[in-house]
């Protein structure tokens, strides 16, 4: 089991540090109706504190499914997943909860904002498992929808938005809580090429202010070459 | 924390409209049933009103006599309730009454039908019936034959209008009464006490009628504590055995119980012969319509809360991807059920106000005033809130204890 090589000359990614997120020989295996997808298939991989990497790959590769299991949102059939030196996979409900409110933001791919509730409330989610927060809720909601561009549709239902813009919503929700760790898939998928630049500069932005470290799907190759790292899979395979 | 996870259940309840109607609705309709049929039960058999001692009575009425060729199903006569049911042990007063008929008067040009009943005096210091005017005819009355009556209030505004009515002429048939005394009206689910005229039991009773073994007659008992009510009734049932007949030929046997008010209720909702105790029947047969009764709004609020769960799986998903545990997620299940409860259990209270409300002017059940026990609305309220917890803990439970993204996608692993 290799120590993965983490890139030269990225002032980004201090490469002394001990790895902040670790992947040990995780594979995932999808049952569904006597079928078996083997959908990640032994991946190894280390993560330094404020690395920024793009995984690419062709659809069904396993990328989704990579950024779930390091999300701490599914379980992985073999290996393990570290986070800081502690391993995930003996968390109980509330420890696992804890980590994933207080540590990692995560981007859907098909966004997931709840249809019930407004653009605001959507956002606000994370804070409401944050003990403390008391009267602060808003105001960093808010700030989040601003850090997006999108202060104006704060009161909309989510199917009142466009793509683009559900997908904003959904940035805002994942970084409303300052996460150390940022998990984004293909959060340009929607948008054209101006606004897709727009988001790309508030993650370097998190990445360069704030240290977060960030993992990002994504298929533009052009995108991909502005993170420090560039993980490609194929076949549910680790291939660089 | 909690403030805003109520916030949020009330902001999706108000979202989910057809939802949080369908809930409400089988709740609603669970607790009024329960309110109403508690409420008609209450008005109709708990001691209140001119029958607050109902609990320490015991009551004679049906009876059956029977020879070789024939039976007479009935009411007690005067001659047996006189002869054989006086003195009984453990009693400390007893009043003899007959069943309501119905005689027709006229009011000005308006013929009007009152129902009638005659009593002797006792009948007035065992029923404590509330009086506007006068009082109630005395033992000198009843001994003397007087032709005397207590009329309720309803008779007094039909007949004599607004003005007072003691000391006025009440016209039956072709007798002339003088009014003595006016009491508040009584519902007339009250058996033992619902009248518009009050006489005295002489009035009715001639030579004859006086021997006789059935009639028309009802005798309440009031017990002192001293015997328990089965030694009563057992004394009772002996002295039925050494009855003399008039014509064995024609009837040689009698038959009937002392009862208390529910074995009177059991007797007229599930049949049976006088001398059997139905109560028991009753009892089973109240208990289960009610559970069955019960259970439909129950299984349809399972349901409902089972699809919901389904339906809201994303939710939960999303919820716990951001960090909520499974703990947080049954918090805000329970409270969005809670506060479904009570709003409904505050729409019940209403409605079933407004029911008995309009059942009261409808005039449907003359004399009828209902009131909601505070106790049986919160029961109620408790029941609703077991079942509709019980109904919507277990499935999110379930799905909030699975990986965030099980949940988005539904459930299924
Ligand atoms: N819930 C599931 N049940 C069964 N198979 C699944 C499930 N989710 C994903 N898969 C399979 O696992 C493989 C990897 O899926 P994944 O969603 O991770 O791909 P992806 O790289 O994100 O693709 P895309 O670029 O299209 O989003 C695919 O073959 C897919 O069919
Ligand atoms: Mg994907």
């Amino acid at each position: 089991m290799s120590t993965q090589t983490l890139p030269q000359g990225d002032p980004t990614a201090p490469a002394t540090d001990a790895p902040f997120l670790r992947l040990s020989g995780v594979s995932k295996v999808y049952r569904t109706e006597g079928m078996e997808t083997l959908a990640l298939s032994d991946i190894d991989l280390a993560v330094a504190p404020g690395e920024f990497i793009a995984v690419m790959g062709p659809s069904g590769s396993g990328k989704s499914t990579l950024l779930h299991i390091m999300g701490l949102l599914d379980d992985c059939t073999h290996g393990r997943v570290e986070l800081d030196g502690r391993t995930m996979d003996t968390l109980g409900d509330r420890a696992l909860a804890r980590i994933r409110n207080e540590e990692i933001g995560f981007v859907f791919q098909t966004f997931h904002l709840v249809s019930d509730l407004k653009v605001l409330d959507n956002v606000e989610i994370p804070l409401l498992y944050r003990p403390g927060l008391r009267g602060r809720r808003r105001a960093w909601a808010r700030q989040a929808l601003e850090r997006v561009g999108l202060q104006a549709r704060m009161g909309h239902f989510p199917a009142q938005l466009s793509g683009g813009q559900q997908q904003r919503v959904a940035i805002a929700r994942a970084i409303v809580g300052s996460p150390r760790l940022l998990l984004a898939d293909e959060p340009t998928g929607n948008l054209d090429s101006t606004m897709g630049d727009e988001i790309m500069a508030i993650l370097e932005g998190l990445n360069r202010e704030q240290g977060t470290t960030i993992i990002m799907v994504t298929h533009d190759e052009k995108l991909a070459r502005r993170a420090g790292r560039i993980v490609r899979l194929f076949d549910g395979r680790q291939v660089q | 924390m909690l403030k805003s996870t109520l916030i949020l259940s009330l902001k999706i309840l108000g979202r989910r409209k057809f939802f949080t109607f369908v809930s409400l609705f089988g709740i609603c309709f669970t607790l009024v049933a329960l309110m109403l049929v508690a409420a008609i039960i209450d008005h109709s058999f708990a001691a209140r009103g001119p029958e607050s001692d109902l609990d320490r009575m015991l009551l004679a009425g049906r009876m059956v006599m029977s020879g070789p060729r024939s039976t007479w199903n009935g009411y007690a006569g005067w001659g047996f309730l006189d002869r054989y049911a006086r003195d009984l042990p453990g009693v400390d007063a007893m009043t003899v009454f007959s069943v309501t008929g119905r005689i027709s008067t006229f009011a000005g040009a308006n013929k009007v039908t009152l129902s009638v009943r005659h009593a002797d005096a006792e009948y007035w210091r065992l029923f404590h019936f509330r009086f506007l005017e006068g009082a109630p005819f005395t033992e000198a009355d009843v001994d003397e034959v007087r032709r005397v009556a207590v009329i309720n209030e309803a008779t007094r505004r039909r007949v004599f209008g607004e003005a007072e009515a003691v000391g006025r002429t009440l016209e039956l048939g072709s007798e002339r009464y003088r009014v003595v005394g006016v009491v508040e009206d009584v519902s007339v689910l009250r058996l033992l006490t619902t009248g518009d005229v009050y006489l005295p039991l002489s009035l009715r009773l001639t030579p004859q009628s006086r021997a006789r073994l059935m009639g028309s007659y009802m005798a309440a008992f009031r017990l002192d504590g001293s015997l328990p009510p089965g030694e009563i009734q057992a004394e009772f049932a002996s002295r039925l055995e050494h009855v003399e007949f008039e014509d064995p030929e024609r009837y040689d046997s009698l038959r009937g119980r002392l009862m208390t008010r529910l074995d009177v209720i059991a007797l007229g909702i599930v049949g049976g012969d006088v001398d059997e105790n139905r109560t028991p029947l009753l009892g089973v047969i109240l208990a289960a319509g009610t559970l069955l009764f019960m259970a439909l709004p129950a299984l349809n609020l399972t349901n409902v809360n089972m699809s919901r769960i389904f339906e809201r799986s994303s939710e939960i998903g999303v919820r716990k991807a951001f960090g909520a545990s499974a703990r947080h997620l049954a918090g805000q299940f329970l409270l969005e059920n809670a506060v479904l409860c009570v709003l409904g259990g505050l729409l019940s209270y209403g409605i079933t106000l407004l029911v008995l409300d309009a059942v009261e002017r409808s005039g449907l059940i003359p004399h009828a005033s209902f009131s909601v026990e505070p106790a049986v609305f919160l029961w109620g309220l408790l029941a609703a809130l077991v079942f509709s917890v019980m109904s919507g803990l277990g499935p999110a439970w379930r799905m909030s204890r699975l990986p965030p993204v099980v949940a988005l996608r539904g459930g299924d692993r």
